[in-house]
């Protein structure tokens, strides 16, 4: 590798961000069904938010935009453990996280739409209304 | 954070990519290239505090004269901090880069609120600069020209707690989660030191002084700067000086009180050289006191020398608050470069040195002549050799560039 620099995603595939990263407070160290949210929102916003804005009505790429402001995380997910695992999206760096801080992610950013209407939905009705 | 967690994390925030050449080359040329920069720092306060309070006795010439004079000099001060400032942050931010940008991220809000306050502060000297001349220049300049200074004073106090917070990399976690709530805002000031930035303030006063006796030295050669008028300004910068230095010595005292004992600052040769060096210097402003002309050069590099000795006692600071956490820029990963660094320092010679050689002397030699000045033979040379370095350097830079780029398709 260039300059001896050795990349530091397998250390992250097998032992994930919350083991390996030095900032995380202990408390999120591990993943509860309390602290979950907290987890996601973490990880979203160190992992996520140097591109991405968070905000629903944000211009900046905003992540409920990009999923539809979906609310179910196991659409976000899928997201997740495929094209972005699996680094097959050429503008986005290869992401291959554990499953837990995986579904973290997913609970928080669908968390973001809650109340919004999903734009899949709101396409049904707009179909009906026109039938 | 315990130390060995801390020193860990250290080492992980360092640049996987390493340094290009020795780290001792880049530490030596951090606290060389710092000394312009605080110097023209200082310069920069005094004279832009000179400038406003001369600006409210405008109706006296000698002060109306100085306040014009000093507001030029604040102006002209700003440019050149900002553009000698850039060097000692390259230096620190390769050497020092878990502790610049850690520091840096902490405090991010205000990072931006430094570049905002300092264009914004720049414009408003300059609306100064521009309605300040003569007796009945209007007040409401002054008030700009003081929103100014306190944007300057501000920026400066934004750059002391960014360093100052760098110093403690076990509380970094704390103040990013304190109580493991996780605070992104970057809005909070975590730590700064009031002896720190005092002393800095303090060494404004000296180093204006000390600009003040050979300004004052300078304009001698000058018929149109009545000699009175140098005289009360030689005076003037005499007794800012001693005050200066004077309150420098009770500052470090003060700085050295309030440094964690366990550092052994007290214990450290530079801190008793500095406290020993500041003496000499406030013996020597005070036996200039009596305002015989001739003795500014020698003061002003004096006071160079003060800044270079602050410099170096400020890293061995910074190593000492470091030292707990095995941090030594000594052993900073090192992929060399030679090439790189032989660029590098031709550069820095060749047209740093001709250019930078070029236009001090011919501001130096212009400014000590009235009306219109005619290049000498020695400015002429420097003009042509500054000008072949430079076109030499483009060649060079581009050349090497193309040269890459078709060895590699």
């Amino acid at each position: 590798p260039g300059k001896g620099i050795v990349s530091d995603l397998p250390l992250v595939e097998a032992k994930g961000v919350l083991a390996t990263h030095m900032f995380v407070p202990n408390d999120l160290r591990v993943i509860t069904a309390e602290n979950k949210l907290r987890v996601g929102e973490f990880l979203t916003k160190t992992l996520c938010t140097n591109c991405h804005s968070i905000e629903p009505d944000a211009k900046l790429r905003a992540l409920p935009d990009r999923f539809g402001f979906s609310d179910d995380p196991v659409m976000i997910k899928a997201y997740l453990d495929g094209a972005l695992f699996h680094g097959k999206i050429p503008y986005m760096p290869k992401l291959p996280l554990p499953e837990a801080e995986r579904e973290a992610i997913a609970a928080y950013i669908a968390s973001l739409s809650k109340g919004q209407q999903p734009l899949l939905a709101a396409r049904q009705i707009t179909h009906e209304g026109v039938r | 954070m315990d130390a060995a967690t801390t020193a860990t994390m250290l080492q992980v925030l360092r640049d996987p990519a390493g340094v290009p050449s020795h780290p001792l080359i880049f530490q030596v040329l951090m606290v060389l290239t710092w000394v312009p920069h605080i110097f023209l720092v200082n310069l920069t306060f005094g004279s832009a505090l000179m400038a406003l309070y001369a600006f409210n006795r405008r109706e006296e010439p000698h002060w109306q004269r100085l306040s014009e004079a000093m507001t030029k000099v604040a102006k002209v001060g700003v440019s050149l901090l900002i553009v000698l400032g850039v060097a000692p942050l390259l230096f620190t931010q390769t050497i020092y880069d878990p502790q610049w940008y850690a520091s840096n991220v902490l405090s991010a809000t205000w990072v931006i609120v430094f570049i905002f306050t300092l264009i914004v502060g720049y414009l408003a000297w300059f609306a100064f600069y521009f309605k300040n001349h003569g007796a009945d220049s209007p007040a409401w300049a002054g008030w700009l020209g003081g929103f100014g200074l306190a944007m300057f004073l501000l920026d400066g106090f934004i750059m002391h707690i960014l360093a100052y917070q760098g110093l403690f990399p076990d509380q970094w976690l704390e103040w990013y989660a304190p109580q493991g709530q996780v605070d992104m805002s970057g809005t909070s000031i975590h730590a700064w030191q009031l002896p720190r930035y005092g002393f800095f303030l303090a060494m404004s006063a000296t180093v204006f002084g000390l600009f003040m006796l050979a300004y004052a030295d300078y304009f001698r050669v000058r018929a149109d700067r009545p000699a009175d008028y140098l005289a009360f300004v030689r005076s003037l910068g005499a007794r800012i000086a001693v005050v200066g230095a004077g309150l420098q010595l009770v500052l470090l005292v003060w700085w050295l009180i309030d440094v964690p004992a366990r550092l052994g600052m007290w214990s450290n040769l530079l801190s008793w050289a500095l406290l020993a060096y500041l003496g000499v210097l406030l013996a020597a402003t005070w036996l200039a006191r009596g305002g015989q002309p001739g003795q500014g050069y020698r003061l002003l590099a004096l006071g160079a020398g003060m800044a270079a000795l602050v410099a170096i006692f400020r890293e061995a600071l910074r190593m000492a608050y470091l030292q707990p956490f095995n941090y030594n820029v000594l052993d900073y990963k090192v992929v060399w470069d030679v090439p790189t660094v032989i660029m590098f320092i031709l550069t820095l010679l060749g047209v740093g040195g001709l250019m930078g050689g070029f236009i001090i002397t011919a501001a130096y030699k212009s400014g000590r002549v009235q009306g219109m000045y005619q290049a000498d033979a020695t400015l002429q040379r420097l003009a042509t050799g500054s000008l072949a370095s430079t076109i030499i350097w483009v060649v060079a830079f581009l050349g090497t560039g193309l040269w890459i780029w078709l060895r590699n398709n």
